[in-house]
């Protein structure tokens, strides 16, 4: 299976947990140092980890990872769509964003999830595989500081809404995970703006942020395999039970 | 009234001014987006209102696969909404007076038919989260969003769509219910 923007993050955490299945784990990203680093963690974790370097915002890059994927392996069981803009923790006013910072969005999250699909849905049907793609709490309820961010969560889940019912009869499965974990842009998230450690965890009834490897990677793990097999067209939150979704 | 051609029997039928968006169509790079900017800008200086309804709908859909899709099409429909979306619903709330509201329509497939209309589900998804957004940014001036949508032309879809929106965002903006907000409505849905 293949897993973009998994240098780092969330990522990381669901290569890694798939790694732990002893699922070969293909991370794509375009950093090549840390994604490198990430596939030499699945492999210790007990999988088999291969880096393939990918922008996501690039057709012909996916499609190149893809092919990569399928060639060494023979087939695609699943993908997974977890790459997102650089811009994604930055805080900004919806009247200062400017149509090229909303277009980086859009292009990483939205685009991206299109060039997976696109691509990898032919071998996905010869598997009956599945495909996650990452979505947000912020993609149900808004954010004030990430209303871009927040809305191209948003469209992903209507994207997986419809490929599920599109694919259903080809025996290929779509869902979204929603996850709140530590990682980078979390982290980042909340050093450029003080009062969201208290806004998210102040009624969180964890109290705390998911692990992306224990906590998270394991969902997405069981939304890819057959155990999954009659789970498709759903947002899984992962999120410690913070969003008042369900 | 902010929106484009296509729902300008819904102005009508509301007894609205519409002011229409920038005809412009994205390509993946985004060329035309400076028209967009530009508009955005214009609309700075506008009057302030009580109330808008927004709505940007193409003048004609039709079912799609992402699996045939190419990117062109992909921009020019899916990117070229959310970009005039968010700004249109940006420029409403800053054109919308302290206390007044806004109302999103959108065109939403039903769930259980929207096989093919994975485009228009996910604008629609993504407008719905848009006005969360700005219902929290523009909270401190008392601004309310809303939703309305409707599948009158998009999957699974019955009716029509002036019928189905009119009398919905008539409700939701003559109603003397302050402490409503975010409400979303789904017109002539089954599902």
């Amino acid at each position: 299976m293949l897993v973009t923007g998994a240098s780092g993050g969330v990522g990381r955490g669901i290569a890694i947990a798939c790694g732990a299945a002893g699922w070969s784990v293909w991370v794509a990203a375009r950093r090549q140092a840390e994604g490198r680093e990430v596939a030499a963690e699945v492999t210790a974790a007990g999988g088999r980890g291969t880096f393939v370097e990918c922008d996501v915002a690039d057709g012909d890059s996916v499609a190149s990872a893809v092919a990569a994927t399928v060639a060494r392996e023979g087939r695609l069981d699943g993908a997974v769509h977890n790459a997102t803009s650089g811009r994604s923790p930055v805080p900004v006013v919806p009247a200062e964003v400017p149509l090229d910072h909303l277009r980086d969005h859009v292009v990483v999250s939205v685009r991206g999830a299109y060039w997976l699909a696109h691509h990898a849905y032919p071998h996905l049907v010869v598997t009956r595989g599945s495909l996650v793609l990452l979505t947000s709490e912020a993609g149900f309820g808004g954010t004030m500081r990430l209303a871009p961010y927040a809305a191209v969560k948003g469209a992903v889940r209507g994207l997986a809404r419809s490929w599920a019912r599109e694919w259903g009869r080809d025996g290929v499965r779509v869902n979204c995970v929603a996850p709140l974990a530590e990682s980078p842009a979390v982290t980042a998230a909340m050093a450029a703006d003080v009062t969201m450690a208290d806004r998210v965890l102040g009624r969180h009834p964890l109290g705390r942020l998911g692990d992306p490897v224990d906590d998270v990677g394991p969902v997405v793990r069981f939304l890819l395999s057959d155990e999954a097999g009659y789970v498709t067209g759903m947002t899984v939150m992962v999120d410690g039970g913070n969003a008042p979704v369900t | 009234m902010i929106g484009t051609p296509a729902v300008r029997p819904i102005a009508e039928g509301l007894g609205a001014v519409l002011d229409e968006l920038p005809a412009v169509v994205l390509d993946p790079a985004w060329t035309a987006s400076p028209v967009i900017e530009t508009w955005r800008e214009a609309q700075r200086s506008v009057a302030p209102v009580d109330s808008l309804v927004v709505a940007v709908w193409p003048e004609t859909v039709a079912p799609s696969s992402v699996v045939t899709l190419d990117l062109e099409e992909w921009s020019a429909r899916l990117e070229t909404s959310f970009a005039l979306w968010f700004c249109a619903l940006d420029v409403a709330c800053d054109r919308c007076a302290e206390g007044g509201q806004v109302v999103a329509v959108t065109e939403r497939p039903e769930a259980k038919d929207s096989a093919g209309w994975s485009l228009e589900s996910a604008v629609a998804d993504a407008v719905e989260v848009m006005v969360r957004s700005l219902a929290l940014v523009h909270r401190s001036r008392r601004v309310r969003l809303h939703v309305v949508s409707t599948s009158a032309r998009v999957g699974g879809g019955t009716g029509t769509p002036v019928a189905d929106v009119v009398g919905a965002v008539a409700m939701l903006l003559d109603t003397d219910a302050p402490g409503i907000n975010t409400a979303v409505i789904r017109v002539g849905s089954d599902s």
